[in-house]
């Protein structure tokens, strides 16, 4: 299993929510950004597990709503 | 027994408080009996006769949750999950959607299939989802040990039993657990009160004179002009709001008195900038649902994913949201005009990455929200069709008349619309709120 830091997790959200990196930090979470959707949230979490080689269960899905609590999780 | 009903106001209500608190001196586990001994009364209350059905989906859903929980074989836990979850639907199939699904199969094939007539006992829609969430928790393990009353009591919990909002048992229990929270509470007592207030105001005083108005207009729909079509159609988006968002504050305020916080259901849902975040404000419970009970693992189950897979789930997971809401083709297409504005928003936000201005982008929703109502509310689609005529002006116009006319309900619905864009939803209330009664009481 790779690891992932708090950096590439933002870089990641970035991408997907297409907000600036300089504008997310460890305390963002999805109601923060209106682009954060459930399809973002999709996005988000399977680009992780591709980098991470680990899959996140469809229940833990809609917990990993917060850069903290991905960080957490892996 | 409705929550608006005095006898539940000034009869029931008291004296399951009266017992609950009062109890506790008794036995340790009192809280629980009296909690469930109310919501099985409540339930009955409506139809005696109907009652079994809850608790024996309670009894043999507890069952399940065991089994899946205790078993160590993966496969033999999924195989218990899927088989649970297909029970729990196909009852609410055969007596929600037995007589839609014999009608449609008569219309098909010309067959002449009697109807069963079966009685929908009350509440099912909302208690099969909350059971199904149980079990797929259970399943999860994230729920580790049930009691069979604590099960009961998160099922039966009165206040939310009838229209939701949809509660996880882990967001319950460690609130039922908690023994500070069998000790009368002065501050969630006065937000309580205040809270069963506002939903009261909103039911009563806007939803009830609203719907007088919406039926006239609903049954009259051949002859409704250009003005008449628009204050039909805006009476009822307003009228759904009070009416569901009035008895979800009711539910939260009585939850409230026994120390319970049930989960937020609606946050200023008229005030969302697009149809994404519309499901982000209203019937967030089952929003939420939805979202990780079957988007979610949906997406999860294939093997590759792209933009047009995903939009077409979404698409389904309204139709699902849609029928859920009742056993009408109406209810279909309310579910796949949503489905449709979501995947639109989704395009457009892949394609641009421009941000309307707010109020454009709340105008237009609000609107749109305001059409798909419409199929909500209707009997048939030639109701909704012409409804949908009158409001772009091809029923033509009698503007001076109909305002003298109906002048009260414009004066209403100036109100309803203050209320819903002004004033601080409840859950704000909830956050904020510090009623300090003693002070003002001296």
């Amino acid at each position: 299993m790779s690891k992932i830091d708090l950096e590439s997790i933002i870089s990641i959200i970035s991408k997907h929510i297409k907000v600036a990196e300089k504008d997310i930090d460890i305390n963002s979470k999805s109601s923060d950004f209106y682009q954060w959707d459930s399809l973002a949230q999709v996005n988000i979490i399977l680009e992780i597990e591709k980098k991470i080689n680990k899959v996140v269960s469809a229940s833990k899905m809609g917990e990993l709503t917060s850069v903290k609590s991905i960080l957490n999780h892996l | 027994m409705l929550f608006h009903n005095p006898v539940f106001l000034f009869l029931f209500l008291p004296i399951v408080f009266f017992f609950y608190f009062y109890s506790k001196k008794y036995s340790k586990f009192s809280y629980e009996y009296v909690l469930i001994i109310a919501g099985i009364f409540f339930y009955a209350w409506w139809n005696v006769y109907l009652s079994p059905i809850i608790i024996l989906s309670i009894t043999i859903n507890f069952y399940f949750g065991n089994l899946i929980k205790d078993n160590l074989q993966k496969s033999l836990k999924k195989k218990i999950l899927i088989f649970s979850i297909f029970l729990n639907i196909f009852f609410l199939a055969i007596f929600k959607y037995a007589d839609f699904i014999i009608e449609n199969i008569n219309y098909l094939f010309q067959l002449n299939i009697d109807t069963l007539n079966l009685p929908f006992p009350l509440a099912m829609s909302f208690f099969t989802f909350q059971t199904i969430a149980y079990l797929v928790d259970c399943y999860n393990g994230s729920i580790k040990k049930t009691k069979f009353t604590q099960y009961s009591l998160f099922i039966i919990f009165f206040p939310q039993l009838i229209a939701g909002p949809i509660v996880k048992y882990n967001h319950m229990m460690s609130q039922f657990d908690n023994q500070n929270n069998r000790i009368i509470n002065r501050q969630n007592l006065n937000l309580g009160l205040v809270i069963i207030l506002i939903g009261l105001f909103k039911k009563i005083i806007l939803a009830d004179n609203l719907a007088i108005f919406v039926e006239n207009g609903f049954s009259n729909s051949q002859n409704l002009e250009f003005f008449a079509s628009w204050l039909t159609s805006l009476s009822f988006t307003f009228q759904i709001y009070f009416d569901f968002s009035g008895y979800v504050d009711m539910a939260t305020g009585i939850a409230l008195l026994f120390n319970i916080r049930l989960p937020i259901n609606f946050n200023s849902p008229y005030k969302a900038t697009s149809v994404i975040n519309f499901w982000q404000r209203w019937h967030i419970t089952l929003a939420n649902f939805l979202t990780n009970y079957i988007y979610f693992p949906w997406v999860k189950s294939l093997k590759k994913t792209n933009f047009f897979k995903i939009m077409i789930i979404i698409f389904c997971v309204f139709l699902i949201a849609g029928i859920w809401h009742g056993p009408s083709w109406l209810y279909v297409i309310f579910g796949a005009l949503h489905g449709f504005g979501i995947i639109t928003n989704h395009v457009y936000r892949k394609l641009f990455n421009y941000k309307l201005n707010k109020y454009i982008a709340c105008f237009l929703t609000f609107n749109f929200i305001n059409l798909t109502f419409i199929f909500f509310r209707s009997e048939n689609l030639e109701n909704s069709i012409s409804i949908i005529k009158g409001m772009f002006g091809l029923n033509g116009f009698e503007f001076a008349n109909y305002f003298v006319d109906k002048l009260y309900i414009v004066i209403i619905l100036i109100i309803a619309a203050i209320v819903i864009f002004y004033f601080k939803n409840t859950c704000y209330l909830i956050e904020k709120f510090k009623p300090d009664i003693e002070n003002k009481i001296n």
